[in-house]
């Protein structure tokens, strides 16, 4: 490595010509000077011009993405709303809790029907059980209309 | 750096004359240099290295601005010319003309095999890339600091480093090649 360093170094031996020096030295200290205030001041103009433009465009890519975001949002926001959800209506949902209490309801008047046939069955059985006629347990005549009431009120 | 540099960079943004020949004196070598070794071509190196110094004479007081030492900004003037000159017009390299350079400085007129060496290795920069051929010249040839080659090609000086580090493998690479 050190040996490619030392090579390179010769290379410094490479000298402008002396007579084309002091020429060219010549020819620039008499070559009139343009305005290098001016030269200057358009170039800090242009730097100046070109940073507002690379800032001018950020704010403008920043603007649309922002503005994208905003209509995704809203697009979103109309499309997947929770509230726009069934299962998420109060109205619905108080509708179906209605149905679902009113088959509650229902439901409960039948066992207790179940419930009350079966007692005045089982009374009744155990009567004709002991006697032998109907006649013989007026109850039973009485228990059947009690039967025929319940009926009466289920179908209403 | 030359000594007193700051006071003639402010006595020739003035118009002093005699401080910018000072200037011109001391950077102009390795400027020529520098552009030589990436052109190939005495009258082109010849020409570029008058624009450069142009551009600097015409342009020092913007030079206050920069921030940055004296050689870095010739440095990337030059380097500007270079890439304009590639740009208009792309010529074949003419390596012959080395012993032209080399022959009009008297004491080493007749050190053949150093021409050759000289030959052999510029040939060999001429291989690497751009950003390679600048560190290499301004780091070995012209002993500048990695923060002021930095400056010159805008850039941080870890990243110099790097170029740095590559470009001597690669050169040492080609020179085992041949």
């Amino acid at each position: 490595m050190e040996n490619i360093i030392e090579k390179l170094k010769n290379l410094k031996k490479i000298t402008p010509d002396k007579d084309y020096s002091s020429r060219s030295l010549s020819l620039i200290l008499n070559s009139p000077k343009t305005s290098p205030n001016k030269f200057f001041e358009v170039s800090l103009l242009r730097q100046k011009l070109f940073t507002n433009l690379k800032l001018s465009a950020n704010i403008a890519i920043a603007s649309i993405l922002v503005l994208i975001i905003f209509i995704s949002a809203l697009y979103l926001n109309s499309v997947v709303s929770p509230l726009i959800l069934p299962g998420l209506d109060n109205s619905k949902i108080s509708v179906e809790a209605q149905q679902i209490n009113q088959s509650i309801d229902i439901n409960l008047k039948e066992i207790n029907y179940h419930k009350l046939s079966q007692e005045v069955t089982q009374n009744t059985l155990e009567k004709i059980s002991e006697t032998t006629t109907p006649s013989e347990a007026p109850e039973i005549l009485s228990s059947e209309g009690q039967i025929d009431k319940l009926l009466e009120e289920l179908v209403k | 750096m030359l000594e007193n540099e700051q006071n003639l960079i402010k006595r020739a943004i003035e118009g002093d004359k005699e401080a910018f020949s000072l200037l011109y004196s001391h950077y102009q070598p390795q400027i020529y240099r520098f552009i030589y070794i990436k052109v190939s071509k005495k009258t082109e190196a010849e020409d570029l290295c008058h624009q450069v110094f142009l551009k600097a004479w015409q342009n020092i007081e913007g030079f206050r601005y920069q921030r940055l030492p004296l050689s870095s900004w010739l440095y990337r003037i030059a380097r500007n010319q270079v890439i304009d000159s590639y740009r208009t017009k792309k010529d074949e390299l003419k390596l012959e003309e080395i012993k032209e350079v080399i022959t009009d400085n008297p004491g080493i007129e007749k050190e053949i095999d150093l021409k050759e060496e000289i030959k052999k290795i510029k040939k060999a920069i001429e291989q690497l890339k751009p950003e390679q051929q600048d560190v290499i010249i301004m780091r070995y040839i012209e002993e500048l600091s990695p923060k002021e080659i930095a400056l010159a090609l805008n850039k941080t000086p870890t990243a110099i480093r790097i170029i740095q580090h590559r470009a001597l493998k690669n050169l040492r690479q080609i020179l085992e090649k041949e």
